[in-house]
């Protein structure tokens, strides 16, 4: 799965899993393949999981357990009154579900696993501001664009600017907590989410769609939120590195 | 046996009935304490900090164990306007005696005011570090990271420059590094960017900081400033100067060690070096 070879092991009464992340392969399709009986790695890594039943394991796609900052490519100015939409692709987690058949509602919730070793990252301030994961991604105007891959979903992102001042930003936080994820044609889809920037010094105003995205078909949901998605929140979404002095 | 008991049998009935008395009441003042403690944790301070409920507890006990003192002494006859009365003179004369414990509690209550540390904070103070176990009215009390008990009188905390290292959920290491003059400086630069970039236990964001700070005695100074969070501070540590020593060894860029360069008066010439013995081997006739 992406650069996460996952090895797993199923004896009586236990589960035995070992991540193990490789290099990105140059010009390899990252998706996601399942392999025959290979010799098991020896590792001090091997996680040993007790589980009196549960002969199946099914892979489920999830968001990440934390939001994500995103680098976009390029620094961006929205002026005022004016609205961008973007699409992100964002890597998915895969949370192994064991359980009596491979449908996905009944199995246990075994571990969670990133598909590409996520870096740890901080967005806000350096009293009040939160743990993200960071990624540098570009960001699409059109969905086509993006190249295909099984281990990401694509994030549609509606940004308005409603102050009276230029909304500058280099990094976006995305609250990844709030996204589900759908099952589309040929990709994975997260809900819409809609920000509204209302002024420097506020927070912005966060509305996750409740509903699949009207594209590409995505109508099949995979796996939901991990936090319930509510009308608004209220959360800070973009930053500019300059705000934080560094020194 | 019989010796005991004809003790026993001597003990006015008064005195006897006194002491059950006085004993029933301490055991019925230890209860009530220990009553009131549990209701209050579980009730009022179910929700306040570790720091709090120890401060609460702390006075319950106090106030508690005053009041049933003075019980105990009315029941013995002590008359206590007059006891208080005493008590006064004597606590004005324990005051001029005991300034450094008035000194500490004024202090205690000033910390608590202040707040500059909780229970299970790392503070550093003076040349000591540790985990705070608890906050008195007199002193607080550390566990070195040695596993040592260290007593440190609120007078001194508050009198001396405290250090909370864990108050705030990120950190910056600050690594000084020194290259050869010989080396190049951007290369440098961007070597020890991607050192940090790459290391599992830094922070992406906010970015390392990698700053020329200065031309040393030895060689060009770097500093590497690399965020984590503050519970990764030894992982970070070990990792980074080990990767660092790694990476430079790797790529043949020098770390130098204080030296001194001797010169004749000409910076670019090197100091002439005559071998003694060469010119008797080059022509060892001497003609």
């Amino acid at each position: 799965m992406g650069r996460l070879r996952l090895w797993t092991e199923r004896y009586e009464q236990e589960w035995h899993l070992l991540p193990i992340y490789g290099e990105a392969e140059e010009g390899a399709e990252p998706g996601f393949a399942i392999r025959g009986k290979e010799e098991k790695p020896p590792s001090a890594d091997w996680r040993h999981y007790l589980l009196r039943d549960g002969p199946w394991a099914t892979p489920l796609p999830v968001m990440m357990d934390r939001p994500l900052i995103v680098r976009p490519d390029r620094a961006l100015v929205l002026l005022p009154g004016e609205q961008a939409r973007f699409f992100i692709s964002l890597p998915v987690w895969f949370r192994l579900l064991i359980g009596k058949t491979v449908v996905p509602e009944s199995g246990r919730r075994l571990q969670e696993f990133p598909v590409i070793p996520m870096a740890n990252a901080w967005f806000g301030d350096p009293v009040s501001g939160e743990l993200c994961y960071f990624i540098a991604a570009r960001l699409y105007p059109e969905f086509e664009q993006i190249p295909y891959s099984s281990v990401h979903a694509v994030c549609p992102l509606w940004i308005s600017n409603e102050s009276d001042k230029d909304l500058s930003f280099d990094r976006i936080c995305l609250h990844t907590e709030f996204l589900n994820i759908y099952r589309g044609t040929r990709r994975f889809w997260t809900n819409e989410v809609s920000v509204l920037f209302k002024g420097s010094d506020q927070e912005t105003r966060l509305q996750p769609s409740k509903s699949a995205p009207t594209l590409d078909g995505a109508a099949v949901l995979v796996s939901g939120s991990r936090k319930l998605i509510e009308l608004w929140h209220f959360k800070k979404t973009f930053d500019l590195l300059k705000q934080f002095t560094g020194f | 046996m019989q010796f005991i008991y004809e003790w026993f049998q001597r003990i006015p009935a008064s005195v006897g009935r006194k002491g059950i008395f006085i004993g029933l009441t301490l055991a019925a003042g230890i209860l009530l304490i220990r009553i009131a403690l549990s209701v209050i944790s579980a009730t009022a301070l179910k929700k306040a900090s570790i720091h709090n409920r120890l401060l609460v507890r702390n006075i319950i006990v106090y106030i508690g164990t005053i009041i049933l003192f003075l019980i105990i002494l009315g029941e013995l006859g002590v008359n206590l306007s007059a006891f208080l009365g005493a008590a006064g003179i004597i606590g004005i004369a324990i005051g001029f005696a005991s300034q450094t414990s008035v000194s500490n509690i004024i202090s205690g209550l000033f910390l608590l005011g202040e707040k500059p540390f909780a229970v299970g904070d790392v503070i550093k103070v003076g040349d000591k570090t540790g985990i705070i176990i608890t906050i008195d009215l007199m002193s607080i009390k550390i566990r070195t990271f040695d596993n040592l008990y260290i007593r440190l009188p609120n007078e001194k905390v508050l009198n001396t420059e405290v250090v909370n290292v864990t108050r705030f959920p990120i950190r910056r290491l600050d690594i000084a590094i020194a290259v050869a003059y010989k080396e190049d400086v951007g290369r440098v630069k961007d070597l020890l960017a991607d050192i940090a970039r790459t290391d599992p236990y830094a922070l992406s964001e906010p970015e390392p900081l990698v700053l020329i700070q200065n031309f040393g005695a030895s060689g060009i100074e770097f500093l590497l400033g690399v965020w984590f969070m503050k519970s990764d501070f030894v992982l970070l540590k070990n990792s980074l100067l080990q990767r660092i020593k790694e990476r430079l060894d790797a790529e043949g860029i020098e770390i130098p060690f204080p030296h001194n360069a001797l010169y004749t008066g000409l910076a670019t010439k090197p100091f002439p070096i005559t071998i003694v013995g060469m010119d008797q081997a080059a022509n060892p006739h001497g003609g």
